[in-house]
């Protein structure tokens, strides 16, 4: 799962002087050096509005920083055109939303799909089809493919959001509250698989959370709150 | 791409609907607007240059014109059956009487003589053409839509319920026309004499030689017999009782209401416009000469149709641009999702234009469709126009 030009022991997600404001408001976030190490499994956590999602958003591209280095996969997310960005983004990360951010018009496969769909270098092939229902039979979704998610729980399309995050086999995993709308069994499910599949792809993975009960079994834990005292 | 387009344009269907619904009627408008108006003119002008000259009463040469090609019943008035004589008196023109102001089930009734048939080249289809009293022959159409053949018979319409003095007669159908694609397609056709019979000018009634009932037979001079109201009269002429018809009065002064002149040559047509030109009785006209005159108002008025369909077009158009920008303002959740995802722009601009293809495809189905129809109804619906009083 290593990109181009780069080496294993390189880590996956390099953050450096990075800076970053949200225009016409107070939100700063400043972070001086962070590193996470390929397959390691990491939480992050603080209080709301602390920048959490901004964080995982600065990691993903989908928000540039005022300065600094964001680097993914050996790769400076900062110095790369929009165009390049987002095919980076869509081969190599994989995001799991807060709100799950599923298109209501389709159904539970063609969202699995949907990087397949709009990535311009992806090609939906019978192999990725597999892994989709694979995928959907893992999390308990394999006799619903055809359903509209809108026909779905809380808890099922949290499940398609996460087969979404992971059909494309990324080598980063950026989840944002993924256990956030569930009970506590269900809390338990999805953290086993994305954490049993991001082992299986040897992916690293950067959970975002409020929630301190899944923090045990992660690799390493980073207090956005005491950022400097944790990360520096 | 095209298959999230699809999905998309499926799943949102009544939005869908109601676009395609809004393109589809711009575009049909004006476009069936000009198929109708092609086919009014060739079939206006191509039945006017099958029929040389009429005549008829004084009066609205277009409504005389419309009356004899189209058997509208708005015709200026009736002329005496004579006419027919004065105006072929020197053999300059051959004629074809048309009484065409009854109607059986709401269809032209149109008394003519058989020479109609041979002149507009019409062939029977099934059974035969007309011979005696009573029969008639009905167009192709007319055959279908009322579920006619020989053997069949239809009453003639009166015109109101107070009307007494005409009882509706039975009329036997004895042929069907083939079709020929024009307005004798909806008519009905039968001998003039049958319509003076309708008129109440011919009537068949009882034998009164061996009658002496007192409310049948009022009075009996060596000469004449006076019937009573008790006068049992036929409203169906049968083999039986077809000797019992009689007209009263002169035939030359029956009433018909247009004669079809057809010319021996482009000499004598010219000869009998010449001659009848200034006739205070009646008018003789060219069809084609009307014709024109007609399609020159309708063009000007299709002029301000087609005015009216270019801003229809324009405010359509700009109503759907600002449907696609709120539809896209609706979509900005979306719209992101797809960013972050990776989706780029060029990707995210040809699937709102993927959608707004199928739409616009959809439409142009739809458009084809109701065009289609359009055309194939439109003969009918012209002539129906027509007759009704749309011209």
């Amino acid at each position: 799962m290593t990109g181009a030009g780069e080496t294993p022991d390189e880590p996956v997600v390099r953050l450096s002087d990075l800076r970053f404001a949200y225009p016409a408001t107070s939100f700063r976030l400043q972070i001086s050096h962070w590193e996470v190490a390929r397959g390691r499994q990491v939480a992050v956590i603080g209080p709301s509005g602390s920048g959490k999602t901004t964080l995982l958003h600065l990691i993903a591209g989908i928000l540039r920083p005022t300065a600094g280095v964001v680097g993914v996969e050996g790769r400076r997310l900062d110095e790369l055109a929009d165009r390049e960005l987002r095919a980076f983004r869509a081969r190599r990360i994989g995001m799991v939303f807060q709100d799950f951010q599923l298109l209501e018009y389709l159904d539970v496969r063609e969202n699995i799909l949907l990087p397949y769909y709009i990535g311009t270098d992806l090609r939906i092939s019978g192999d990725v089809r597999r892994r989709a229902d694979e995928l959907a039979a893992a999390v308990g979704l394999g006799d619903r493919m055809r359903r509209n998610v809108t026909r779905l729980s809380q808890g099922e399309r949290q499940r398609v959001a996460l087969c979404r995050a992971l059909i494309t086999e990324p080598p980063l995993i950026l989840a944002d509250e993924p256990t956030g709308n569930l009970d506590p069994v269900n809390k338990r499910k999805i953290m086993a698989l994305l954490q049993n599949h991001a082992r299986r792809l040897g992916a690293t993975l950067v959970v975002v959370t409020h929630d301190r009960d899944i923090l045990s079994a992660m690799d390493r834990v980073v207090d956005f709150a005491d950022w400097t005292a944790k990360v520096g | 791409m095209w298959h999230l387009a699809w999905r998309h344009v499926v799943y949102y269907r009544g939005q869908t609907l109601l676009l395609v619904a809004a393109i589809a009627l711009a575009g049909y408008l004006p476009i069936a607007t000009e198929l109708l108006l092609r086919r009014l003119q060739h079939d206006l002008r191509s039945r006017a240059d099958a029929t040389p000259l009429v005549v008829g009463k004084l009066g609205s040469r277009t409504d005389l014109m419309l009356h004899a090609l189209y058997f509208t019943a708005k015709a200026p008035g009736r002329i005496p059956f004579g006419t027919m004589e004065t105006v072929t008196a020197d053999g300059y023109a051959r004629a074809i009487p048309l009484a065409a102001v009854h109607t059986a089930k709401r269809v032209s009734l149109v008394g003519t003589s058989l020479d109609y048939f041979e002149y507009r080249r019409l062939r029977v289809s099934s059974g035969r053409t007309f011979g005696r009293l009573g029969e008639c022959v009905v167009g192709a159409s007319v055959a279908r839509r009322l579920g006619l053949s020989p053997g069949d018979s239809l009453l003639t319409d009166t015109e109101s319920f107070v009307e007494l003095t005409r009882y509706p007669l039975k009329l036997h159908v004895v042929g069907v026309l083939a079709a020929a694609g024009t307005p004798d397609d909806d008519a009905v056709f039968c001998d003039i004499k049958t319509v003076w019979v309708i008129e109440g000018i011919g009537h068949g009634h009882q034998d009164l030689g061996g009658v002496d009932e007192p409310g049948v037979v009022l009075e009996r001079t060596e000469n004449a017999v006076t019937a009573g109201a008790a006068l049992k009269q036929y409203l169906e002429i049968t083999p039986e009782n077809e000797a019992s018809f009689h007209f009263h009065g002169n035939m030359r002064d029956f009433p018909i209401t247009a004669v079809i002149l057809i010319p021996r040559d482009e000499k004598s047509e010219t000869i009998l416009l010449g001659r009848w030109h200034e006739s205070d009785e009646f008018q003789v006209i060219e069809p084609d000469r009307v014709v024109e005159l007609l399609l020159g108002t309708v063009f000007q008025i299709k002029h301000l149709l087609d005015l009216a369909a270019v801003f229809v077009a324009v405010s359509t158009g700009l109503l759907i641009a600002l449907v696609v920008l709120l539809s896209l303002r609706l979509r900005a959740a979306e719209m992101a999702t797809l960013f972050k995802l990776g989706c780029r722009r060029a990707t995210t601009a040809r699937l709102i234009s993927a959608e707004l293809l199928i739409v616009t495809g959809l439409s142009c189905a739809v458009l084809v469709v109701m065009l289609g129809t359009t055309w194939l109804v439109g003969p009918s619906l012209l002539r129906w126009w027509i007759v009704s009083g749309g011209v």
